[in-house]
């Protein structure tokens, strides 16, 4: 039997009051698979992952995760949103804000199971032992971390990332990169960046979306020639391969 | 004191103590979510808007003889309708928020000042419904005040993690399923009956005043938001006592003198926290 793909999308087209922001997209994201998205600002990238997640509906065409419609699998979907939309002096604990993630499952009743889960989650992204510190006292990469632990801790089995290492220092991207190596392992992951070179050794395929979406792989760079770039950002590019090895002073361009 | 003796030898004082013990408890609980959530404009839109609804109720109380109508019945009514407004407008219009919650506060204050220019003798009521009179509460009134504090605080610790996640992360928590929208409009009805709980302590001009200064200055020593709710019922009780045996004791308005007692506790907090953060500040810099 077939596996069903974790995200197919055919011919989606999304319109804010009118102005059409995605045309026709297609494509198809196998499970397992990790995806960088890519494009300008205002390209369609955080409407696309909305459209995946189900928090929009699409003109036409149709999105479906997991064989079905986003809103019947939503369980399995974690989406770790923009963490610089928060308000840093919510009070709102640690272990509060990975609770949030459990609304809606069985185990949000039982106070036990609900405890034991959130300490999983918060070992998971390597923040054992913060569950009482307050929100604000965390650094950016540390709230990021929570974020993803508050999208893991109802199961998900589709990650879904909206530029996790905006605001974080290089230690937090470090960090957040080594717990991305870590979860690509059991889920797919589909990764909004601008800075896709923190991620390079683990992404599997390109998703390139101004208007338009393309899905390019990584290891098969063929399709992803400069013209196609240039097509996309309607802006000097730059090709980094992650395929090649170049010896030191071999490599002048 | 004299004001507790005065307490054990007046029955009005001690329903004056009871409305304002009762309004501090509901005030701490929704206060918390009114401050953590940014909707102070809109409480203080609610609570300008019930002037309409009091006025509307001692007019059909004095002129058309429904002498079982009082103000509060009418704060009750235009407060949730008020509420219901601006929720359905801000959540299904493409309408700018501020705009709505202004409208709101403007015509509920005409109306209101229209049924009081209408109504015999209201030069008494108007200084009481604006700036609160806890002296001239009836048995009836705190009857009224301890039934909505119960609905109040039932409804917000039944839904406080669905209220909690809506107040922290509206699309998330639509992620997850919840009718945002739905809890959005609860929160709001819940801001509503508490603003009518407070104007009887304080007035509707300065229930906003009541409903976040207290939160805020307990934002300040609390961690999460049940520990906010905690600390804001308890600095509440202690700062309508304070106004009230301060304005027995000094011959003053309570209502004004609880204000003012807020206001001072939350700037000589939000000082010292300013001290402290800039004097740790140079200590790591020193390093």
């Amino acid at each position: 039997m077939a596996v069903v793909p974790a995200i197919r999308a055919t011919g989606l087209d999304f319109a804010y009051n009118g102005s059409l922001v995605l045309r026709e997209a297609s494509f198809t994201i196998a499970q397992g698979d990790f995806v960088a998205v890519v494009g300008p600002n205002g390209g369609g990238k955080t409407t696309l992952l909305k459209l995946i997640l189900g928090l929009l509906r699409p003109l036409r065409g149709e999105v479906e995760v997991f064989g079905r419609p986003p809103h019947e699998v939503s369980r399995r979907i974690g989406y770790v949103p923009q963490q610089f939309q928060y308000d840093p002096r919510f009070p709102v604990t640690v272990a509060d804000v990975v609770r949030m993630g459990q609304l809606g499952s069985r185990a949000a009743w039982n106070a036990v199971d609900s405890r034991k889960l959130v300490a999983l989650a918060l070992e998971r992204v390597g923040l054992t032992g913060l569950q009482h510190r307050p929100f604000s006292d965390l650094s950016g990469g540390q709230r990021q971390r929570l974020l993803i632990a508050r999208a893991l801790v109802a199961g998900a089995d589709l990650l879904l990332l909206d530029e996790p290492t905006a605001n974080v220092d290089v230690h937090g991207e470090s960090d957040i990169s080594a717990l991305l190596q870590e979860l690509k392992e059991t889920m797919t992951v589909l990764l909004v960046t601008h800075d896709p070179g923190f991620v390079s050794g683990l992404v599997k395929h390109v998703l390139c979306v101004n208007g338009r979406v393309s899905l390019h792989p990584t290891v098969d760079l063929g399709e992803v020639t400069p013209e196609v770039l240039q097509q996309l950002y309607a802006a000097g590019t730059r090709f980094v391969r992650h395929d090649l090895h170049c010896p030191p002073g071999e490599c002048s361009h | 004191m004299e004001f507790w003796s005065a307490v054990a030898e007046h029955p009005f004082l001690r329903l004056a103590l009871g409305a304002g013990l009762l309004a501090s408890i509901a005030c701490g609980v929704v206060g918390t979510y009114v401050v953590a959530r940014r909707l102070s404009y809109m409480a203080g839109g609610i609570a300008h808007a019930i002037l309409g609804g009091m006025g509307a109720a001692r007019y059909l109380q004095v002129v058309c003889g429904y002498d079982w109508l009082t103000p509060l019945h009418g704060a009750t009514v235009a407060a949730l309708l008020a509420a219901i407004v601006i929720g359905l407008i801000a959540g299904r219009c493409r309408e700018r928020e501020d705009t709505i919650i202004s409208a709101v506060w403007a015509v509920g204050m005409a109306s209101g000042v229209l049924f009081i220019a209408r109504t015999p003798g209201y030069g008494v009521d108007l200084m009481g419904y604006l700036f609160g009179n806890l002296l001239m509460v009836s048995p009836a009134d705190v009857g009224l005040i301890a039934t909505l504090d119960v609905i109040v605080v039932g409804l917000s610790l039944l839904h406080y993690r669905q209220l909690l996640a809506v107040c922290f992360d509206e699309e998330f928590a639509r992620l997850r399923g919840l009718n945002v929208q739905a809890y959005m409009m609860l929160l709001l009805c819940l801001t509503a009956l508490t603003v009518v709980l407070l104007v009887t302590v304080v007035g509707l001009i300065l229930v906003i005043a009541l409903l976040t200064l207290p939160v805020a200055t307990a934002g300040r020593i609390a961690r999460s938001l049940w520990q906010v709710m905690l600390a804001g019922i308890g600095l509440n009780i202690i700062l309508v006592v304070s106004g009230l045996v301060v304005g027995y004791e000094a011959n003053l308005p309570a209502g004004a003198t609880t204000v003012l007692l807020a206001g001072a506790m939350y700037l000589a907090v939000t000082g010292v926290a300013a001290v402290r953060h800039r004097l740790a500040h140079r200590l790591v810099r020193g390093q």
